[in-house]
């Protein structure tokens, strides 16, 4: 008799107990449905709680610019929360200034929805909308960048401007179990809408480049959206120097075939800089385009030619080389991509040729 | 010794694909208190501190920077080559740290010995005595490091 | 029997001359591995009082209520750890819902908490020395706050030790138990000053 009560007991205890736990559960962990609301009333969407809202406006169809995948390292996913963030997370400290914070500027991909949200979203995020693409091509540019051509969908094209970027997303592969995305700037020509270029130089033990360079082939699918960035034409001057390395070269060829397309009537000088000659490429290309066009000068430098590169055009560090060629640029705008060390050396070195950090332009991740 | 959850939350952190595609625990099969711990006494063996030994790192890396990816002779020892790459790092230790995207590779002129090392690597040994595990792509043995920078 | 002591006797005697470590040694496991680093250790202290008090409190309605009314005394264990565990489950996820910041710095540590032997252990106790409600929550506060005073204690000792020349084999938890059984010694001076059971 006693085992049954024993057993009974027992049982009905745990059987509460788990039946406590579920509820308290069900209570503490859903976070339910949450209610976002744009732009006044503009678009309002029920949710489901728990995510960042950078995530969840993503699950909407709703893209927010994000170079970094929602690691709070680019700053780009900025956006006006009216109501509903908790407190300022320390992660998110870096990318807001006084201004922002005082107008209730918040980094998405940091702020997790709780509860009923009431932001604004400026209007041209909502010309941002998502793609599954074709490679169509992929070309070795040089050791370590490779070129991919990526067809969209029938019936399907970006609208673009010349400088703008895509957000790439991967597939787990290997020992990564996550998808992630990164920005690549576009490289072919607005006009040429039915497909997207994008030069992607490998990182060293970089996720998504060493997935770019070793899990893709012709024929797979690849899922991007944009377009995204504040890098296109102002062209409010005579003349622009445009300054690239490695891959920065996409947003650049983007803004050049452009403007030529166009027929814009300005001055455009471009100089590519490398270390040695096996990490130039599209040299004939843009010798040709020089040829042709009257207002387009292009100026390759190496800054350590190899012997065997048997090189005679310009040597030195890139702004070295800049420095050689302008005299006074107070009528010119400046472009830069390429690696935040070169950047920073270009910028100084445009300052010292009167052309002020405002007007010159670059990616700021 | 058992690790503390905070730890266990860092090593996670430091898997492949979550900060970079092959993380900075490589092959090792141990705990990160014990990578820690081992070699903190590795590095307490050769006089000199953490921090002594990433600022040296980062005093070639500034060098090097001046190039732009060009080799630089820094002196009769050194020749250094620094790149570095758009995009910021997270720290994997939860600091708030946002480390520059940067491989120095250094060359003894003298021995030529090779080892290279990224801002990511000195940050976490500067601030948190951290090597990286066996196996992973940028593991620095203190010892050998402590020998290749001449400081013993 | 059913003692008549004053519980802020209590409360006091179960930090300083009943200390679950030190004088009960109950709770080492956690205690010696996790009192690497002062922050760490302190709150993995708070947590471990949040969930004494909690589940004493907790214990001593399904003692006095259920286990005696049926008679289960024999069962007290079982459904004392039951209770336990799922307490830790619930408390985890109300703060992580109600007190993110606290879930974010505490949190973590919850689930190691469960297999804490001294919060059994103050419950059993609680339920043999036959304490009042109010007796059992002041107990259950007092052992929580005597816990966290002594890995406190041990992880800013060992902190200030670490650049210290420890024996090779007594590096780790062999020093740690030296300093523990030092701090039981100290401790024992200040028995007298109060008295439960």
């Amino acid at each position: 008799m006693e085992i049954l009560t024993t057993v009974l007991s027992v049982t009905v205890i745990s059987v509460v107990l788990a039946l406590i736990i579920i509820v308290a559960e069900y209570f503490f962990n859903n976070y339910g449905e949450c209610e976002i609301d744009i732009n006044n009333g503009d678009k309002v969407f029920k949710v489901e709680g728990g995510y960042s809202l950078l995530s969840t406006l993503s699950g909407q169809k709703i893209f927010i610019p994000s170079a970094c995948g929602g690691k709070a390292t680019c700053g780009l996913c900025k956006v006006q929360i009216i109501e509903g963030a908790g407190p300022l997370l320390p992660t998110e400290e870096p990318y807001l200034s006084e201004q922002e914070r005082n107008h209730n500027y918040r980094l998405t991909c940091q702020v997790k929805v709780k509860n009923n949200f009431r932001i604004l979203i400026p209007e041209e995020f909502f010309n941002i909308k998502e793609y599954i693409t074709t490679i169509e091509s992929i070309s070795q540019l040089t050791h370590d960048i490779k070129g991919f051509r990526l067809k969209l969908p029938d019936e399907e094209t970006v609208q673009f401007k010349a400088g703008q970027y895509m957000q790439f997303y991967t597939k787990p592969y290997d020992k990564i179990r996550e998808s992630v995305y990164r920005a690549y700037s576009i490289a072919n020509v607005p006009s040429d809408n039915e497909a997207i270029e994008l030069i992607i130089r490998q990182v060293p033990d970089g996720i998504c480049t060493t997935y770019a360079h070793t899990q893709l082939s012709e024929g797979d699918q690849v899922k991007i959206n944009g377009p995204y960035g504040d890098f296109y034409l102002r062209g409010d001057c005579s003349e622009i120097i445009m300054i690239a390395g490695g891959s920065g070269m996409a947003p650049i060829k983007s803004i050049i075939l452009d403007v030529l397309e166009r027929g814009i009537d300005i001055k455009m000088n471009f100089f590519f800089g490398t270390v040695t000659k096996k990490d130039l490429y599209d040299l004939d290309y843009f010798e040709n385009i020089a040829a042709r066009h009257d207002n387009f000068q292009f100026i390759p430098a190496l800054s350590k030619p190899a012997p065997e590169d048997n090189w005679d055009g310009e040597v030195g560090l890139i702004t070295e080389v800049v420095d050689r060629f302008i005299d006074d640029g107070s009528d010119m705008e400046g472009y830069l991509c390429g690696s935040p060390g070169m950047i920073n050396a270009c910028i100084n070195v445009l300052a010292t040729k009167s052309i002020p950090e405002e007007k010159v332009y670059y990616d700021k991740f | 010794m058992k690790q503390s959850p905070e730890l266990k939350l860092i090593q996670e952190n430091m898997m492949p694909g979550t900060l970079s595609a092959h993380g900075f625990i490589g092959e090792d099969s141990r705990n990160l208190t014990d990578i820690l711990r081992a070699d903190a006494k590795s590095l307490k063996q050769t006089g000199i501190t953490q921090e002594a030994m990433a600022e040296k790192m980062q005093e070639l890396t500034d060098f090097g920077m001046r190039g732009l990816g060009r080799p630089m002779p820094m002196d009769e020892y050194f020749e250094i080559e620094a790149e570095d790459y758009m995009g910021k790092l997270p720290c994997p230790f939860q600091d708030n740290a946002k480390v520059d995207k940067r491989q120095t590779r250094v060359r003894r002129l003298d021995t030529g010995a090779t080892m290279r090392w990224t801002d990511l690597n000195i940050h976490m040994i500067h601030e948190h005595g951290f090597f990286e595990g066996h196996g992973s792509t940028y593991r620095l043995d203190p010892a050998q490091l402590a020998r290749f920078l001449r400081m013993i | 029997m059913t003692i008549d002591i004053n519980p802020l006797v209590i409360f006091f005697a179960s930090i300083l001359t009943s200390n679950m470590i030190l004088s009960n040694f109950l709770g080492m496991c956690s205690y010696v591995s996790i009192s690497g680093e002062y922050k760490t250790a302190s709150s993995l202290g708070k947590s471990v009082t949040l969930v004494m008090v909690f589940t004493t409190a907790l214990n001593y309605w399904v003692y006095k209520l259920v286990i005696v009314p049926l008679g289960l005394a024999y069962l007290q264990y079982v459904l004392f750890i039951m209770i336990i565990a799922a307490s830790v489950q619930i408390i985890e996820m109300a703060m992580d819902r109600l007190l993110p910041d606290l879930h974010v710095k505490l949190g973590i540590f919850l689930p190691l908490i469960t297999v804490n032997c001294a919060i059994l252990g103050t419950s059993l106790f609680m339920v043999i020395r036959d304490y009042n409600f109010v007796q059992s929550l002041l107990f259950g506060l007092g052992s929580g706050l005597g816990w966290w005073l002594a890995i406190s204690a041990l992880a800013a000792i060992r902190e200030k030790m670490g650049k210290t020349k420890v024996p090779r084999g007594l590096e780790g938890p062999g020093i740690a138990f030296i300093i523990t059984g030092i701090m039981a010694l100290a401790f024992i001076g200040f028995s007298g000053i109060f008295t439960i059971t």
